[in-house]
């Protein structure tokens, strides 16, 4: 019985050693993933379409820790200044195995319509952004950046301005783009323009 | 038989005793407390206080907890009191992992101060609840362990009923 229970002392006391080390080296790899090159974030760029703004964010996932992803989510939720949200989107990729990449895109779709009923004008808009994912199959991380605040008037492209009323029923709307993101009009067949400073296009 | 000498007698049986309680207790967490001690006005307790919430300060306190406990066990070898005092550690330290992980789950907020204006709040979350279920799994297995030593240190005292020969 002694022998037996040496036995099970020692199991226990390597068995728990190997759990804090397994513990403490998928964190440290973990981090050295999310706050190194892991996840590069490509050139973004805005459509619209089909009367929704729609951001697209081009992630390079390039996972060169020693275990797997399991699961990977990028949530974002757009605001407005009262904390209303405007839109919300969420994309999950797959597993992506240790020493090997992907490239993921995340599009923030904003309804216009939506825009046009909330009569936002020039201002700044607030966006959350998620990102979670599970790693080595057992722990799951989360970085949350919230009201990360976003300058939002009325100048669709940073070249010109836009004068956009709904479906001709003459609500006046601007929407802006001040970011350093390529701006194309893709399809406007529920808006008219009615003004046009200056077009890129 | 002497006072004295009884008093000889039983300086033989607790020097070695208080020698090898001392060295455990060292060896445990008494390596820990120095640095500690030492460096108190270096270290970030505001840091260690934000990723385990309630250990940071208590730090000093959990490890002197370990080391009296383990001076104890130590003092108490060869009776059942050791048997006792190491599952009490196992439960004691059962609790703290779950009360100081905050059960698995570990949230850390980045102050706003170093975040560049533009950006609202930065928090980070590590769950790690699994790895908590297999370290508690282990805790419950050492518990056995030590009710099965106990069993054995009684079998054999059973066995074997004579006066322990270190008590004068």
């Amino acid at each position: 019985m002694r022998q037996s229970i040496r036995v099970l002392g020692w199991t226990i006391t390597i068995a728990s050693l190997l759990t804090f080390a397994f513990l403490g080296f998928s964190i440290y790899s973990l981090f050295q993933l999310v706050m190194g090159q892991g996840i590069t974030p490509g050139e973004s760029s805005v459509n619209i379409s089909n009367g929704d703004y729609v951001i697209s964010l081009p992630f390079l996932v390039n996972n060169t820790s020693y275990f797997d992803i399991t699961k990977l989510d990028i949530t974002t939720v757009i605001k407005d200044p009262k904390g209303d949200v405007i839109s919300q989107s969420t994309t999950s990729s797959g597993s992506i195995p240790s020493r090997s990449s992907t490239n993921i895109s995340h599009y923030i779709s904003i309804d216009l319509s939506k825009m046009i009923e909330k009569n936002l004008t020039d201002g700044i808009i607030f966006m959350d952004t998620t990102l979670g994912l599970r790693y080595a199959n057992i722990i799951e991380f989360n970085v949350t950046m919230a009201n990360v605040s976003i300058p939002w008037d009325a100048s669709i492209s940073p070249k010109g301005t836009f004068s956009v009323s709904s479906n001709g029923d003459g609500a006046p709307f601007g929407f802006g783009n001040k970011t350093n993101v390529r701006s194309e009009l893709l399809l406007c067949d529920q808006f008219r323009i009615v003004e046009v400073d200056s077009c890129p296009f | 038989m002497s006072v004295l000498e009884e008093d000889r007698d039983w300086l033989k049986i607790l020097a070695p005793r208080i020698l090898k309680a001392a060295l455990w207790g060292f060896i445990m967490g008494g390596e820990i407390l120095i640095p500690l001690y030492l460096m108190q006005d270096f270290v970030d307790w505001e840091t260690l206080e934000t990723l385990m919430p309630g250990a940071g300060t208590e730090l000093p306190t959990i490890v002197a907890i370990f080391v009296a406990f383990e001076v104890a066990i130590q003092l108490f070898d060869r009776t059942i009191f050791r048997y006792a005092l190491s599952i009490s550690r196992t439960l004691v330290s059962m609790i703290l992992f779950i009360i100081f992980t905050n059960g698995g789950i570990i949230e850390v907020l980045v102050p706003s101060e170093v975040l560049p204006s533009e950006a609202g709040s930065l928090q980070i979350l590590v769950d790690f609840r699994t790895i908590l279920a297999a370290l508690l799994v282990f805790s419950l297995l050492s518990v056995v362990k030590n009710i099965l030593q106990a069993v054995d240190f009684l079998s054999q005292k059973a066995e074997e009923p004579v006066i322990p020969p270190e008590l004068p």
